[in-house]
């Protein structure tokens, strides 16, 4: 939460939503950017999950391609794939007063509008001097060089780096924003392979096989905890692919360094999800009844069983057992055909073929 | 050959000269055990022919019970083995009817167990209609055409029974049998002929309608492989040419499959006197498409952007067009043969990091299972 807002603000987060809806409405409106970002901050939560229609106001249209970059830290952390809203929105005011018209663009509008401006503001960036209400934001003048190389880098490729996920071929694609991005610095690739993992359509393991970053050990390094950073949260499909990713590096260079110890974060991160999982499972086999259930059950159970391949492959099948027969353990609640089915899927052909075999209870 | 049932497998040149030494296409949802075929062994009950993986020539043939040697069969593959095992005779419809009784167990999962009741209570239901058929058809031929003849499909259920009982009679006294046995004989030609189809409804028997999505099949294939010149065009036209020729086979033999139907009275007499070599034509079609639905639905549930994948699935496949098919129809099938003994995948960008796991192509072949034919 914005250590900077005050208890009314922060209720904006908790109002009632057509409340809530209009208040953001109100603040979208507002002139003064610097101040509008400030008020939104604590409800940024709520409204990623409610994703009002909002009007593109400059500023905002002018960082949306790093707009999944912004984070409400109040520092600057020069390693992290990473920039503080605040800075951000500062040097955005200021790139929008100077080079942008004050009106709102139509979000359906966005890409065709940010094409003719990005560019722009990629150019003005990098000669900007830092903006007013700088130092007061608790930013220094490196700071400002880092931040600005930074948008200068994201902005230039903006474009296409938003149009990449819906491109023909999204890998190949994205492998040719990878190489554009090294042109600017290792840092630059970081950002750019963050943006690009965001998108379902980039599986990991692919870009982690990129040729720009096999060929910059800093970067992969980043990359891999990067995935690791964001392991922790991810649903186990999704979790499946940043394991997948960090084995593929594994395999490629096991000597590489930094990777044991992602190695073994990732690892534990896999058995705290199947651990969680399992509850999951027990909760949804003591419900599922019908077909549509017993499917939903049956799809959790296969993303389950893709995550302990995985990670039996990065840690080991044994340190895994224990959660998997906790999941495994959910077929007792289901009737014998999908109990049988449900085995196979965890714990396999030999498990379930057992219980196929023993007399009804 | 020798088979023993712990030794390693071994691939073989395989060339068969019939259908029944072909084998019979058996849906297991293990990978591993795709394409294969079982059929009456030499040495022992039954053998296993299974494609060679690796999508190179030959094919591992196994002793029924050696299945493990090649691979781990899922807990339907088990509970199938067991009940083919079990059969006296190995055709396409004995199969059939096994494969469905175990998939409607549910351990393919609730949608193949839903789609298995339901091709069983489709296929009751079309000998029904094809025994009705043949009643009316029977009827037309049989009956006196004077001026109060009526159309029997135009009469009123208990008339063309009524009717149906005399000509029968009449029927029975010529050919010197019961009337009873008649009955008898008309279900059991039904029982044959019900997946041919007859009649007006004959397009719709399931294997006129699996004929129509081979060529579906055989046009997508073309249209695929025109639009995409990069994507393995050697197999592609493997594929086009093997439907192309066996759809064109298939007509021929579909038709003489038909054709004793217009003589009815001829065909009874020939049933009651022998029905081997009458059941040996109407089976026919079924032999000659036995493997291709799996086929034309692997083609049909791939999504568009991963068919270059699903063409390397379907050509190990394919099946093998036995010497016999010459005797079945008149025109040269020797080179599509030539081509599917020799028949050879290069494979590109498997592994197991490309996302496709065992257990979802497990998940794939039950959804298979599950899935329907789309009307051409």
């Amino acid at each position: 939460m914005n250590a900077d807002a005050g208890p009314g603000i922060v209720a904006i987060a908790a109002a009632p939503e057509d409340k809530f809806r209009r208040i953001v409405a109100l603040l979208d409106g507002l002139r003064d950017r610097v101040v509008a970002e400030r008020l939104i901050a604590p409800a940024r939560p709520r409204l990623a999950h409610l994703r009002p229609a909002r009007p593109l106001q400059p500023t905002r249209l002018l960082l949306l391609p790093v707009e999944p970059l912004l984070s409400d830290t109040p520092r600057f952390e020069p390693g992290a794939p990473s920039l503080p809203r605040r800075a951000a929105v500062l040097i955005a005011v200021a790139a929008a007063e100077a080079i942008l018209p004050p009106t709102p663009i139509a979000p359906d509008d966005a890409l065709r509008a940010g094409a003719a401006i990005w560019p722009r503001a990629a150019e003005w960036v990098a000669s900007a001097a830092p903006p007013a209400g700088w130092a007061q934001a608790g930013f220094d003048g490196p700071a400002h060089a880092a931040i600005s190389a930074r948008l200068h880098g994201l902005l230039t490729l903006g474009t296409d780096l938003l149009a990449a996920p819906a491109a023909a071929e999204p890998l190949i694609e994205a492998e040719r924003l990878l190489a554009l991005a090294s042109e600017f610095g290792e840092q630059l690739v970081i950002c750019v392979l963050a943006l690009l993992l965001r998108h379902p359509v980039m599986a990991p393991a692919a870009l982690a096989a990129s040729e720009t970053l096999q060929a910059a050990p800093a970067v992969l390094a980043h990359t891999i905890a990067a995935l690791c950073a964001r392991s922790h949260d991810e649903s186990p499909a999704r979790l499946v692919e940043a394991a997948r990713a960090l084995a593929a590096l594994r395999d490629a260079a096991p000597s590489r360094p930094g990777l044991a110890d992602a190695v073994t974060e990732m690892a534990r991160h896999c058995h705290a999800s199947l651990q969680r999982a399992a509850a999951d499972v027990r909760a949804q086999a003591e419900t599922a009844r019908d077909d549509a259930q017993i499917a939903a059950l049956e799809a959790t159970a296969r993303d389950l069983s893709r995550l302990h391949q995985v990670a039996s492959h990065l840690a080991g099948a044994a340190a895994l057992a224990e959660p998997m027969a906790s999941i495994a353990a959910a077929a007792d609640l289901l009737p014998r055909p999908d109990a049988i089915r449900l085995l196979e899927i965890i714990a396999g052909p030999d498990a379930a073929l057992a219980l196929a075999r023993s007399p009804p209870r | 050959m020798d088979l023993d049932a712990a030794a390693p497998p071994v691939l073989v040149d395989f060339a068969p000269a019939t259908f029944l030494q072909r084998g019979v296409a058996i849906g297991f949802t293990a990978p591993g055990l795709a394409g294969a075929t079982a059929r009456p062994g030499e040495r022992t009950k039954l053998e296993l022919v299974v494609p060679n993986q690796a999508g190179g020539a030959g094919v591992y043939i196994l002793p029924w019970e050696g299945v493990w040697s090649l691979c781990r069969p899922t807990v339907h593959d088990c509970q199938l083995i067991a009940r083919v095992g079990a059969l006296r005779s190995i055709t396409p419809a004995s199969i059939r009817t096994a494969a469905r009784a175990v998939a409607a167990e549910g351990l393919a999962g609730r949608p193949a167990a839903h789609a298995a009741r339901q091709d069983s209570a489709a296929e009751d239901q079309a000998r029904v209609l094809v025994n009705f058929s043949l009643l009316l058809e029977l009827l037309r031929q049989n009956e006196p055409r004077d001026s109060g003849w009526v159309q029997p499909e135009r009469d009123r259920p208990a008339r063309i029974e009524e009717r149906a009982r005399l000509v029968m009679a009449v029927l029975a006294t010529r050919l010197g049998c019961r009337q009873e046995t008649l009955v008898v004989g008309l279900e059991e030609l039904s029982g044959l002929l019900c997946n041919i189809g007859l009649g007006a409804q004959a397009e719709q028997a399931a294997l006129p309608r699996l004929l129509r999505a081979i060529e579906r099949l055989r046009r997508e294939v073309a249209a695929w492989a025109k639009a995409r010149p990069e994507h393995g065009s050697v197999e592609m036209a493997l594929i086009e040419r093997c439907a192309a020729l066996t759809a064109r086979a298939a007509r021929s033999v579909l038709a003489d499959a038909r054709a004793p139907v217009s003589d009815l009275g001829g065909l009874l007499r020939s049933w009651l006197a022998s029905p081997t070599s009458i059941a040996t034509t109407m089976a026919r079609p079924e032999w000659l498409l036995d493997g291709w639905e799996r086929i034309c639905l692997l083609w049909q549930e791939t999504p568009p952007e991963q068919r270059a994948f699903a063409v390397l699935e379907i050509v190990p496949l394919l099946p093998l067009l036995p010497a016999e098919v010459d005797g079945w129809v008149a025109f040269d099938m020797s080179s599509a043969t030539e081509m599917l003994r020799h028949r050879r995948v290069v494979r590109r960008m498997e592994d197991w990091r490309t996302g496709v796991m065992l257990a979802d192509l497990v998940a794939r072949n039950e959804h298979v299972k599950s899935a329907r034919l789309a009307l051409a």
